[in-house]
Order: structure tokens, then C-alpha cells, then sequence
């Protein structure tokens, strides 16, 4: 029984060695902490094997803005890497942006093939497109450059602006995923150590269902980050009327009698 | 004579409605309707007569401006001229307004009396503009002697 013990000991010593002291931050907040901190230099914090992939794909999608390298936690085991994980330095609150904008322009059709090319010139994309609708995404540090872009096509008739706080959220998710790793190694070891076949597929059991949840977590993670780095831009352009599409009609209190408004040239025509 | 007596109550009741006018040179009565009537050219240009009755105080002036307001600050369309017509009777605007990636000239007539509004308006291209203006006025002139004088 003794000897069981020390070997159950020693064994959960190797344990938290291997995932803590200082320059050995648990990977997964690594990976938050990387993304969240561009600069943060790799042989300060280095990638965990099992999140190298998303680390990479994070790191390429960060944003460009500078930010101060993460200060590597100094305690051990897991008590000390959660404690980690909530020190992330976040120099950067994440915003995820998103507008709904209604234009009308003279050549709605031109207009927004011109705004699609435009979201590709600030690097980003178009997502959709029904006609005169269309949806892009902009890099996020691009989003207010191409709103402004965006009001000298015409007249905006509706502009609405949204932006979300998910910091938290992805701080909680990060978490979530670290502490989760830690269990995976943990479930690993003791996989190591089993001695029957009961015990064996018990813990293989909760193994997939930690790495299920790792997955989902990192999917998550992931368009979070997608969310953040490119704001979504829904954009309507509809066919204007009027003497130049470069000076906006400043708002003003509608015509009170109803059927003056009748009165254009589009009415005119189509009837 | 029972059917002469009824033709007469048509004929009356037809000419009931408030845009009886006969269609200038040049085009030819598309659709009518008690308050409005419209016109078309061959070449697509387009007149449109439109009645509304006139309330308290509604002078030349007031609706001169209001539909100023509209054309030229709502619609965006570019005022060329703004004349009289036959000093306090009615107000001639002569707008330009892009229509179909074309410049078309639109033209506005407002005449009114103590109880009428009368809108007469009048779209062509750039092109073909001088040739129907006559047109537009001859029946701008028609209303005025028959309804608004």
C-alpha cells in the first residue's frame, strides 16, 4: 500500500513539474495569451504541440496592433495554471463589429461591385450577394475607413453600427480549454497506470469526452477570433434620385402633405 | 329617347372628373383617372397632369415653395429656372434629374386659384426637351384658361 502511495506521489510531482514553472505557461492560454498579445515572443511562451495548428492560425490572424508580452506566471502544478490563465494580459479588449448600412445611389449595381472590390483592397471579402445586397467582411482596424468610404457613395438613408464586448467570453472559453488540457494530461498519466480493462475503458471514456470538448472549444476560440479580426458589413443599395450622389441631402423634416411626394421623375416613367 | 336621356347622364358623368384636357401636339392620352391624366410621345417623353383640391390659405406661393422644397431638397434635383406664370396663377420649375444614367429634364408647373391645385409635369431627355416644352405649355396654358382663370 505504502509503496503504491509514494509511487502515486511522485508520479503527480512529474505531473505538475511538466505544467508549471516559470517560461512553461499551460498551452492553451498560450495560445489566447499569443493572440491576444502579437509581440509576445516565442521563447518566453511557447506553443503547446497540441495547439501549434491553432496558435499558428491565431498568430497569423492577429491583429497588428502592439501589445505588451505576457508575464510568465512563476508557480507550479494546476492550481498555479489557472492562476495563469487569469493573468492574461489583455491589452486589448475584443470587439467584434458588425453594420447594417442602406444606400442609395444612382447605379446601385455598379456601387456594389465597388464595394465588394473595396473590401478586397482592405483586405477582406465578400460573404454574400442577392443582388444590390450584399454582405462583406473587413478587417476590424479597416471597419470605420470602409464605413467612411462607404458615405460618399450616396446618400446613407440607415446606418446601424454594432459592437460586441466578447472579451470575457473568450477569456472564460480559454480558460475552459486550459483547465480541460490539464485533465487530459492527468487522464492520460492515469491511463498509463491502469491495471485492468474496466479501468482502462472507464478512463478512455472520459478522455474522448475531454477531447470532445477540447475540439468544441477550440472551434469556438476560433470564430471568436475570426469574429473579431473581420467586422461583418451587411450593405443595401437602392436607386436614388437626385442631382449628385456625392453631397448628401441633409435630414430634414418630411414634406407633411403626403401625395407631393409623388412627384418625381421615377413616377413619372413608370406609370 | 329613353337612350338619348341616358347617353347625356354618360357623357356628363364622364366629364365629371377634373383633368378633361385634350392632349397637345405630340402625344397622346395614355390613362385618366378623375385626378390625373397621363400622356406619353413617341419618344417616351412623358406629361402628367395631376388635380388636388386647394385648402384655406393655399396660395401660389405656399405650394410654390413646398414643392420647391421637395424637388430641390428631398429629391436632389437641380433647379435650372424658376419662372411666374401669368403673375400669381402658377410657377414654372425647370429641373434637371438624372434618371436611368441620363440627364432628363423635368419640368413642374404648379398652378392653383381658391379651389384648385393643378400639377402639370413634364419629363424628356436633354435631347428631345426643346421640341415638348411647346407642348407643355400650350396645355399648361389650356388649364389655366379653363380651370384656373
Amino acid at each position: 500500500m505504502k509503496k503504491y502511495l509514494c509511487v502515486l506521489l511522485v508520479s503527480a510531482g512529474l505531473l505538475a513539474c511538466s505544467h508549471g514553472g516559470a517560461g512553461t505557461v499551460p498551452r492553451p492560454m498560450d495560445t489566447g495569451a499569443r493572440t491576444l498579445t502579437a509581440d509576445t515572443p516565442p521563447s518566453v511562451v511557447p506553443a503547446a504541440p497540441s495547439m501549434d495548428e491553432d496558435a499558428t492560425l491565431m498568430a497569423q490572424r492577429a491583429p497588428a496592433k502592439p501589445a505588451t508580452p505576457a508575464t510568465p506566471p512563476a508557480a507550479n502544478g494546476p492550481k498555479e495554471a489557472e492562476t495563469a490563465s487569469d493573468a492574461t494580459p489583455l491589452t486589448r479588449r475584443l470587439i467584434v463589429y458588425a453594420a447594417a448600412l442602406s444606400v442609395g445611389v444612382f447605379e446601385p449595381e455598379k456601387s456594389a461591385q465597388s464595394a465588394i472590390e473595396l473590401a478586397e483592397k482592405l483586405g477582406g471579402y465578400m460573404k454574400s450577394r442577392s443582388n444590390n445586397d450584399v454582405v462583406v467582411r473587413v478587417p476590424a482596424e479597416q471597419f470605420f475607413a470602409f464605413v467612411k468610404e462607404l458615405e460618399a457613395y450616396g446618400h446613407m438613408a440607415s446606418r446601424v453600427i454594432n459592437s460586441q464586448d466578447i472579451t470575457s467570453q473568450f477569456v472564460d472559453l480559454t480558460i475552459r480549454l486550459n483547465n480541460l488540457l490539464i485533465t487530459r494530461t492527468r487522464l492520460q498519466a492515469i491511463l498509463e497506470k491502469a491495471r485492468n480493462v474496466e479501468e482502462t475503458l472507464a478512463v478512455e471514456r472520459e478522455l474522448n469526452r475531454v477531447s470532445g470538448e477540447i475540439e468544441q472549444i477550440k472551434g469556438r476560440l476560433r470564430l471568436f477570433q475570426n469574429l473579431v479580426d473581420f467586422a461583418t458589413v451587411q450593405l443595401s443599395f437602392f436607386m436614388r434620385h437626385g442631382q449628385s450622389s456625392v453631397t448628401p441631402n441633409p435630414v430634414k423634416v418630411d414634406t407633411p402633405i403626403y401625395w407631393i411626394k409623388r412627384f418625381d421623375v421615377v413616377t413619372l416613367f413608370r406609370n | 329617347m329613353k337612350h338619348i336621356i341616358i347617353s347625356l347622364f354618360l357623357l356628363g358623368f364622364a366629364a365629371c372628373g377634373h383633368v378633361n384636357f385634350e392632349p397637345p401636339e405630340g402625344f397622346i392620352e395614355l390613362r385618366k383617372s378623375d385626378t390625373v391624366l397621363r400622356l406619353v410621345a413617341s419618344d417616351a417623353s412623358a406629361l402628367r397632369v395631376t388635380y388636388r383640391e386647394n385648402k384655406k390659405n393655399g396660395t401660389t406661393q405656399f405650394w410654390a415653395e413646398i414643392f420647391k422644397r421637395e424637388l430641390t431638397e428631398f429629391k436632389g434635383y437641380k433647379l435650372v429656372k424658376e419662372e411666374p406664370f401669368r403673375e400669381k396663377a402658377g410657377v414654372i420649375f425647370e429641373l434637371l434629374a438624372p434618371f436611368n444614367n441620363s440627364e432628363f429634364h423635368y419640368t413642374v408647373a404648379v398652378l392653383t386659384n381658391e379651389d384648385d391645385v393643378y400639377v402639370i409635369e413634364l419629363g424628356a431627355e436633354k435631347a428631345v426637351y426643346d421640341k415638348h416644352r411647346k407642348a407643355f405649355l400650350d396645355l399648361v396654358t389650356t388649364i389655366y384658361k379653363d380651370e384656373i382663370k
